[in-house]
């Protein structure tokens, strides 16, 4: 039930033994408050004055303030612990999301990643402040009052002791029982659940079909077998929780009913029955908690297991500083026999395969294929976001790479994908990106550049307008013409890296964005990935790719008509080359 | 405390949300029997757990005085044992039953849920992530869901315990009754309704950092790229920090309050404790007949704790019900509000002759900007109609004019004639409509495609999905037609979602096919293929479709460009080609002629 993981935990061994400390004197206090209450009621039952009442009930009262008091104590080291480590955990998670990338981000899914950063850590913190305490009291709790009704009365702590391991085995059992059962009714019951979700969401899918009413009886009778499914899954947790309350309250009334006899009989009097009979139900509340929480802390166990599997993933290593002084009309980058391998596909596929590539000075390259062919895979490892296997040669103006995860390489590029990112923030603010000290002139001139001006001018604020979630929202062409913009403002990243920008927007969008990037290839290098042919006039060289491997390379000039790699996905993606209308 | 005027009129705000309520009341009153079991069972719970105290507290009480024999004790023996029963096999009842209750009511909330989401058209397409929302109302069903089981239930049953105490203890002290029910008030009024003023200020705090923390962290997940390559982890590492940390002190302010809060009434137990115990001795240290009970009253206390407890935390609870609740009360105050006057329905026509917008002009408000001015467009029976313009100008606006879900503010559209008012009712058996995400239910491919047609024969369905160009991919699957498509259709791709969603509506063999995006996100050569399968499928249809890209439109009888609400060029393709240079120079951009 405690994980294992927690006691890696910095500072855990201090954690411990300050709630084993509180846990103690607790414990102690509980002994304490039950002889004072139990000495009172003795006092009473022997037809005593009021003045002999007073000192057991001081120390009744004293001992129930100090356990209480424990029991805030306990709570509030526990809470801080959790939520110390909850910032300590919380950088080091993002940063290991960074490390790791935006390829592995994009395989995990951005949702499940900001999940466990958001929810998951609330689930940790949760589990933590929970099971800690528990923990101790579990231990010291009935060890103290065990002992302490030994010593009164052996009769009655050997019931107690003797239903202790009683309870774990029923537990066990049931627990077992309950596992299995609803291990098995898991995949009904989720699927059962999700099902009326899925009708939620697609019930504008229904309406327009006509058959939205035929649903609604679907509705209240798929909702009729969840209810089913969950009372059985639900029928076994409570039947556990019924056998350890069982056990509990019958090991008391056991216990009362073994007294009475003994009272009669003589062989003890009243002072040690009365104290076992308030000290057994405090035997057995730490273990009645424990399993009241059980399916509360479950959650966080596993969340703190993935928190752990994530920190614990091996992160790309960086390669190392060159000395290069950044792109330039003269640079070389050549590769050589690059192979890619996503980690989780099988071992003796390769995303990429035997890649062969070279640019020079401020070359535009086209990388063109049809989906699926490698070419978003290249364009992530040359960003450095996806590493090439062992064997690969890399050079930059004739120094070797290991990879581009390599920090004056990245310092000279620009990515920008289908859908560049654009945060809650003004338009300016977007455009400074790379260049955060860049002046305003510089800005607009940037903007005007990307062909920004006539949309800012037709905003009220400019420049100032916020953009993002929940704020204005932007088109796709808009949200290109600022990535645009931001690569225009730093002019130290000489090398483009595009990924299909254009695939997303409409005809007259990408017309009017083409005319734009165009005088920014001049002066740089541009490796532009697509599957748009036009795109393919403005290129020197044109690398096409088929199942991760090059088929073809050279110019335009060089590959049409060949009847090659190229000619076949021309005829395939453009099909009619010859306009269609021309000869109506 | 400075937070109280901020949150006075929050608490206010949480009785608006119960008044004129649809979501919650009406079930109380229903199945009240059942439901009167159920607290019934939970007061014996607690009577149970007070009575074996009591009854072992005098059992041992009067064994001590050495009665002659055992039959002096067989009845406390007997009640002890019976109520050790009696409690775990009452909260067991207890817990079974009100699971039950609840599940039974959530069955019919989600009815009435999807009922009143299904009435509100104009719902499902103001919200552009519908789906978001969607999802968001489904949590709000399962927040009522613990609503009940964990602060309705647990109250009023501590409640009732409250009542009974105070009559039981009425019978023998009327003035120690008044006093024990007016420590309980504390208890069971005073300090929740502090819990919950506090948890409400902790609430819309909370709520709202949580909400920006989401949105901060996620838009820096998604333009991790850009982090990466400008090394600017530490930035990228303190994303959401302030949120996160605001909400840690909120939250820990709160845990501290609990704490405390929890403190103070154990105080409050403990001093009724040893109000107990003097209490006792003052009414039963008279005689050693009466002083064998005392052990039992003073005893009998400390379970009941176990029982007014919770009640302050279920209060602490109820912001984030009545959030969830208010939200449903909002939904459905929209939804009536919502409601059209009820327009006499006419048949579906058995051909379409001509559809038409006769100067429509559509705003989704007096200060939002005019998607549509004064836009006309007569459509014939049988053509084939291109729409084309710049996303957010109103594109899809069109098809949702047509189909009625939204209203212009000036002009008309009519079907033969008819106004499309008057053909909601004929709607599903006129229009095939395809929008931009077409959802897949997380069902067999065949019960997917069935949608369209619920008696389709498997031919019929094959024949469908030669069509779309995806029966190959189907056959290849091992279970075929039987093979579930995953959540949300994640299964398939985005191309294949879009070409199975098609397939449905060409099933439906309506008269006329309304596409938005077909083929947004395909790459050249499945659009290709699949634009080919549309032209040959809408033969005997009439087909609007709008459209980013110009493939297709070679077969196209219209193709307009929208600008700004306006058409900016219109015309049979093959004209525009020929006499607009603009025209020209789009097609060849776009079939990307080298």
């Amino acid at each position: 039930m405690i994980d294992k993981s927690l006691f890696q935990f910095p500072r855990i061994r201090r954690q411990l033994m300050v709630l084993s400390l509180l846990s103690f004197i607790q414990a102690a206090a509980i002994v304490a408050q039950a002889i004072g209450l139990s000495q009172a009621l003795v006092a009473i039952w022997q037809l005593r004055k009021i003045s002999a009442l007073l000192m057991p009930m001081l120390v009744f009262f004293s001992a129930f303030i100090l356990r209480q008091l424990m029991d805030v104590a306990k709570n509030q080291a526990a809470t801080h612990y959790a939520d110390e480590n909850i910032t300590r955990l919380r950088p080091l998670i993002q940063r290991q999301y960074f490390r790791l990338g935006p390829a592995y981000l994009h395989r995990t899914g951005t949702g499940s990643a900001v999940t466990v950063v958001i929810d998951g850590l609330d689930q940790v913190k949760t589990y933590i402040q929970t099971v800690l305490p528990k923990v101790t009291d579990m231990i010291f709790v009935p060890l103290l009052t065990l002992i302490y009704v030994f010593y009164e009365n052996w009769v009655s702590g050997i019931v107690l002791f003797i239903m202790l391991p009683l309870i774990f085995f029923f537990m066990a059992i049931l627990g077992l029982a309950a596992r299995a059962k609803s291990n098995q009714q898991y995949a009904d019951f989720t699927q059962l659940n999700n099902s009326f979700v899925d009708t939620i969401l697609g019930l504008p899918t229904l309406k327009m079909l006509g058959v939205s009413d035929q649903y609604e009886d679907q509705i209240y009778s798929v909702s009729e077998r969840f209810r089913q499914k969950t009372m059985s899954v639900i029928k076994v947790a409570l039947t556990s929780t019924f056998a350890l309350d069982f056990f509990t309250t019958l090991a008391i009334a056991i216990i009362a009913v073994f007294l009475g006899y003994r009272l009669i009989d003589g062989s003890i009097v009243l002072y040690p029955a009365l104290v076992s009979l308030i000290l057994a139900p405090e035997f057995f509340l730490p273990i009645r908690q424990f399993g009241d929480d059980y399916h509360a802390t479950l959650n966080g166990k596993n969340a703190l297991q993935q928190v752990n599997d994530l920190l614990a993933t091996p992160v790309p290593p960086v390669a190392q500083a060159i000395d290069w002084a950044g792109w330039g009309a003269d640079s070389q980058l050549t590769l050589t026999s690059v192979d890619f391998h996503y980690p989780d596909a099988a071992a003796d596929t390769l995303a990429l395969h035997d890649i062969h590539l070279q640019a020079a000075g401020m070359a535009n390259i086209a990388i063109i294929g049809r989906s699926g062919s490698g070419k978003s895979t290249l364009m992530n490892l040359l960003a450095g976001f996806n590493q090439p296997q062992q064997g690969a040669r890399i050079t930059l103006d004739g120094q070797p790479l290991t990879s581009f995860n390599q920090p004056q390489w990245q310092d000279s590029v620009s990515y920008i994908p289908q859908d560049p990112y654009i945060f809650s923030a003004t338009i300016a603010a977007n455009i400074r990106f790379y260049v955060p000290d860049a002046s305003d002139a510089a800005v607009q001139q940037a903007a005007r550049q990307a062909g920004l001006t006539d949309w800012l001018a037709a905003l009220p604020a400019g420049l100032d307008t916020m953009i993002g979630e929940g704020q204005r929202g932007i088109s796709g062409g808009q949200a290109q013409r600022i990535a645009v913009a931001r690569v225009l403002l730093d002019h130290h990243r000489r090398i483009l890296l595009f990924d299909e920008p254009t695939a997303h927007l409409d005809i007259e969008t990408e017309y009017e964005l083409k005319q734009t990037l165009l005088p920014l290839f001049q002066d740089h290098l541009v490796i532009f990935a697509t599957h748009r042919l036009h795109w393919l006039t403005a290129m020197d060289q044109i690398i096409v790719l088929e199942h991760g491997r090059i088929s073809e390379q050279g110019t335009l000039a060089q590959l049409r008509g060949t009847g090659g790699a190229l000619d076949r996905l021309v005829a395939e993606m453009g099909g009619k080359q010859d306009a269609h209308f021309a000869e109506n | 405390m400075h937070t109280s005027q901020k949150t006075k009129p929050r608490l206010r705000n949480y009785l608006r949300a119960w008044h004129n309520d649809h979501w919650f009341w009406p079930y109380l009153k229903q199945n009240k029997l059942r439901l009167a079991l159920i607290f019934f069972v939970g007061v014996l719970t607690f009577i149970c757990a007070g009575a074996l105290m009591f009854t072992s507290g005098y059992l041992i009480s009067k064994s001590a005085t050495h009665p002659f024999n055992i039959l002096a004790v067989y009845v406390p023996v007997v009640l002890t044992r019976a109520f050790g029963i009696g409690r775990p096999a009452f909260k067991y009842l207890e817990r079974i039953n009100s699971h039950n209750w609840v599940l039974n009511v959530v069955s019919k909330l989600r009815v009435q849920l999807y009922r009143t989401l299904a009435k509100d058209a104009a719902f499902l397409h103001e919200h552009q992530q519908t789906g978001k929302i969607f999802g968001l109302l489904a949590d709000d069903l399962d927040h009522l869901e613990n609503f009940y089981l964990r602060t309705i239930f647990p109250t009023i049953v501590a409640y009732l315990v409250w009542l009974l105490v105070t009559i039981v203890m009425g019978i023998f002290t009327w003035l120690g009754a008044i006093a024990v029910a007016l420590i309980l008030a504390v208890v069971l009024i005073v300090v929740p309704m502090l819990s919950l003023r506090q948890a409400a200020s902790g609430y819309a705090v909370q709520k709202a950092r949580k909400a920006h923390e989401y949105t901060t962290v996620t838009e820096h997940y998604l333009g991790l790229g850009d982090w990466v390559i400008t090394h600017r982890q530490d930035r990228f590492t303190a994303a959401g920090n302030d949120d996160a940390s605001v909400t840690q002190q909120s939250v820990a302010a709160q845990e501290r309050f609990q704490r405390w809060r929890n403190f103070a009434i154990q105080v409050i137990f403990g001093l009724l404790a040893l109000g107990l115990i003097l209490g006792t001795q003052r009414l039963l240290g008279g005689s050693q007949r009466l002083a064998n009970y005392s052990a039992a009253v003073v005893l009998s206390l400390f379970p009941l704790i176990d029982c007014f407890l919770p009640v302050a935390q279920a209060m602490a609870e109820v912001p984030l019900y009545s959030d969830s609740l208010a939200h449903l009360n909002e939904l459905s105050a929209s939804v009536a509000a919502a409601a059209p006057a009820p327009v006499a329905q006419a048949d579906a026509p058995a051909a379409i002759q001509e559809i038409k917008f006769d100067h429509v002009t559509f705003a989704y408000g007096p200060d939002q900007p005019k998607l549509l001015d004064d836009f006309s467009l007569t459509v014939h029976g049988r053509e084939k109609v291109a729409i084309l313009g710049p996303s957010g100008e109103g594109k899809t606006t069109i098809l949702q004019l047509l189909l009625g879900d939204l209203t212009p503010q000036k002009g008309q559209i009519t079907v033969n004639g008819i106004p499309v008012a008057q053909l909601q009712q004929a709607r599903p058996a006129l229009f095939g409509y395809l929008n931009q995400a077409p959802f897949l239910f997380n069902t067999t491919i065949r019960a997917n495609i069935r949608l369209g047609a619920s008696d389709a024969a498997d031919d019929a369905i094959w024949a469908a999905l030669q069509a779309v160009g995806l029966a190959d991919v189907v056959r290849s699957l091992p279970a075929g037609l039987d093979t579930v498509v995953t959540e949300s259709g994640q299964r398939f791709s985005g191309g294949q979602q879009q070409r199975l969603a098609l397939a449905r509506i060409l099933l439906k063999k309506t008269p006329v096919l309304l596409l938005d995006e077909p083929t947004i996100g395909l790459d050249p050569i499945t659009e290709q293929a699949l634009m080919a399968m549309i032209m040959q499928a809408s033969t005997d249809r009439t087909l609007i479709w709008v459209t980013h890209h110009l493939q297709g439109l070679e077969q196209a009888n219209q193709a307009i460009f929208l600008t700004d609400g306006h058409i900016s060029m219109a015309g049979r393709p093959a004209t525009l080609y020929r006499d607009n240079a603009r025209f020209r120079a789009l097609y060849a951009l776009d079939v990307g002629q080298l």
